[in-house]
């Protein structure tokens, strides 16, 4: 078994944070009935293969305000779920924007980040590559802790001025942000890319298959990866995060396997998943 | 302290937003009628304004404004030097735009060397104390801006976007600098509302944006909703109002607020 990349206590947060995916189900399958028949049905069989394990045992501290700050805007956003089921999009996030911003802002994710790109300081020389960095949160911050350029590509152009406001707020001039579809990087990049970045919340509700496709196309050899993301861990058994990424798509993740599988047939090695809660972290490096 | 007077423009049938500055006040004080003229260019009439020393309406009276007469030898629009007293950096500038066929100039002193800029609706010269790089980046975010707004403006808003670019001139402007500086051009005729769930979410997040702001906040930008973006900037001072319209630009970046025409 591959040692894990990061110790527990960075990531114990995070986990709690799951609990209230689980706590907001019977609301999601009570308010969904408002939804068209094929996407209502496929949640509703979504959580019903959740229904029939226990939630994880974490104790959540109602206080704490990352804690309130992810339950009453999922609160909310469940409350106006015909928008959200009508009108959201991966280039088009509407208010649901303020989500993502939150949780990459939040003390617990930049800290998960932060030891996640600590970890890739002996990386070959290049720029880093994130895609969708919603509010650029992490890019800015492992930039700053590899001292390389950065180039975030998102396909919200709302999204990709957001984080340019944080470059600027923050007096950084090595990372710049551009909204572009994810076929057309090439066209943006002048140097080789050295780590690329699948770190975002976005990215969970992006087709898997796609995203795998787009990072196996950029990285060239010795490009490191890292990604986090929620993936099946058995073919039959649905992540938590599923009923709520079919709110606005209709993507079908994959299983721990399968993308080992796919990195190892594309000429990745040394490639490692460590299980966080119901998200996997894995970073893999080109051939 | 200065007042905000809503009046109604006869010519155009639309309402009109001025501020009526301590001065004005204090002339209508003094004056032996009790009343003063203010004037509002717009379109291609002026509506004069005249107000009392409560900084009340006592009544006014559009005016149309003279064209050209020969075209190629057009008049400039001189702004009084007493005005430029508020630019401390800027000697002197003129703004021709194209579509009006109109020039606003104004000089302390009389000048050869100019930095042009040149947009689609509008050029830009400008002289200034001392030359940067930024002054360059300043003003291609000054036409830009002007592009952007559609070359729809009033006098006191572009007076305000002057005074605002000369006190930022030596510092590199950000890459949104056209947006807000257009935001300001046209203040007067645009306002926003706010979609009370998107802020809701927002005033959640536990290190939400509100930080980086003294001038404003979650709760002005409720207050201000439905109002032209004219009504908040009143009153304040540059910096105060560069704070506001970059908060104001943030927010309708994450969908919290959308901006609309204010009909008159």
């Amino acid at each position: 078994m591959a040692p894990p990349i990061i110790g527990k206590s960075t990531f114990s947060r995070i986990i709690s944070y799951e609990a209230i995916l689980w706590y907001l189900l019977p609301k999601l399958k009570k308010i969904c009935l408002n939804l068209p028949a094929g996407r209502k049905d496929r949640i509703f069989s979504l959580i019903n293969n959740l229904s029939t394990r226990k939630p994880p045992r974490v104790s959540v501290n109602p206080h704490d305000p990352e804690i309130r700050f992810l339950h009453e805007s999922l609160n909310l956003i469940l409350d106006d779920i015909e928008y959200v089921a009508g009108n959201l999009s991966p280039s088009k996030w509407g208010y649901l924007r303020n989500l993502f911003e939150g949780i990459v802002q939040s003390e617990s994710y930049r800290m998960l980040i932060r030891d996640i790109i600590s970890k890739f300081k002996g990386i070959k020389d290049g720029v880093i590559l994130e895609l969708n960095p919603s509010s650029g949160r992490g890019l800015i911050d492992a930039c700053k802790i590899l001292g390389r350029r950065g180039l975030g590509v998102d396909q919200d152009p709302l999204f990709t001025e957001i984080g340019k406001e944080y470059a600027y707020r923050e007096n950084i001039d090595n990372v710049e942000f551009i909204c572009t579809d994810l076929s057309k990087i090439s066209d943006h990049l002048s140097a080789p890319v050295a780590l690329l970045l699948v770190i975002s919340p976005i990215n969970w509700f992006i087709d898997q298959r796609y995203l795998l496709s787009k990072i196996v196309s950029i990285a060239e050899v010795n490009c490191s990866i890292v990604g986090l993301l929620p993936f099946r861990e058995r073919d039959e058994e649905v992540n938590i995060f599923e009923p709520y990424i079919n709110l606005v798509s209709e993507n079908r993740l994959m299983t721990v396997l399968s993308s080992e599988n796919q990195l190892s047939y594309e000429g990745f090695s040394k490639i490692t998943f460590q299980k966080i809660g119901s998200l996997y972290l894995f970073t893999a490096v080109k051939r | 302290m200065p007042k905000i007077l809503k009046t109604f423009c006869p010519k155009c049938n639309s309402n009109i937003t001025v501020e009526v500055s301590d001065s004005v006040i204090s002339s209508a004080k003094y004056s032996p009628t009790g009343i003063v003229g203010v004037v509002d260019i717009h379109g291609d009439h002026a509506l004069v304004i005249y107000v009392d020393s409560n900084g009340h309406e006592r009544g006014t009276r559009v005016y149309t404004l003279l064209s050209p007469a020969i075209s190629g030898e057009r008049k400039p629009v001189i702004i009084p030097l007493r005005y430029l007293d508020a630019l401390s950096n800027t000697l002197g500038f003129r703004l021709i735009l194209k579509k009006e066929d109109l020039i606003i100039e104004g000089f302390k002193r009389r000048l050869d060397i100019l930095f042009k800029c040149q947009g689609l609706t509008a050029d830009i010269e400008l002289a200034i104390r001392k030359i940067t790089g930024s002054v360059i980046k300043w003003l291609r975010a000054f036409v830009r801006a002007f592009d952007r707004a559609g070359g729809k403006f009033r006098f006191d808003t572009f007076y305000k976007c002057m005074i605002l670019v000369d006190n930022m001139i030596y510092t590199n402007p950000p890459g949104h600098s056209d947006m807000l500086l257009s935001l300001l051009l046209r203040s007067r005729d645009i306002a926003y509302r706010v979609n009370i769930k998107a802020l809701k979410i927002y005033s959640l997040m536990p290190r939400n944006i509100d930080r980086y702001y003294k001038a404003i906040d979650s709760g002005m930008l409720l207050k201000y909703s439905g109002r032209t973006l004219y009504e908040i900037l009143a009153d304040r001072n540059v910096n105060e109002v560069w704070e506001i319209l970059d908060y104001i630009l943030a927010m309708k970046r994450r969908d919290i607020i959308e901006i609309f025409e204010a009909k008159g």
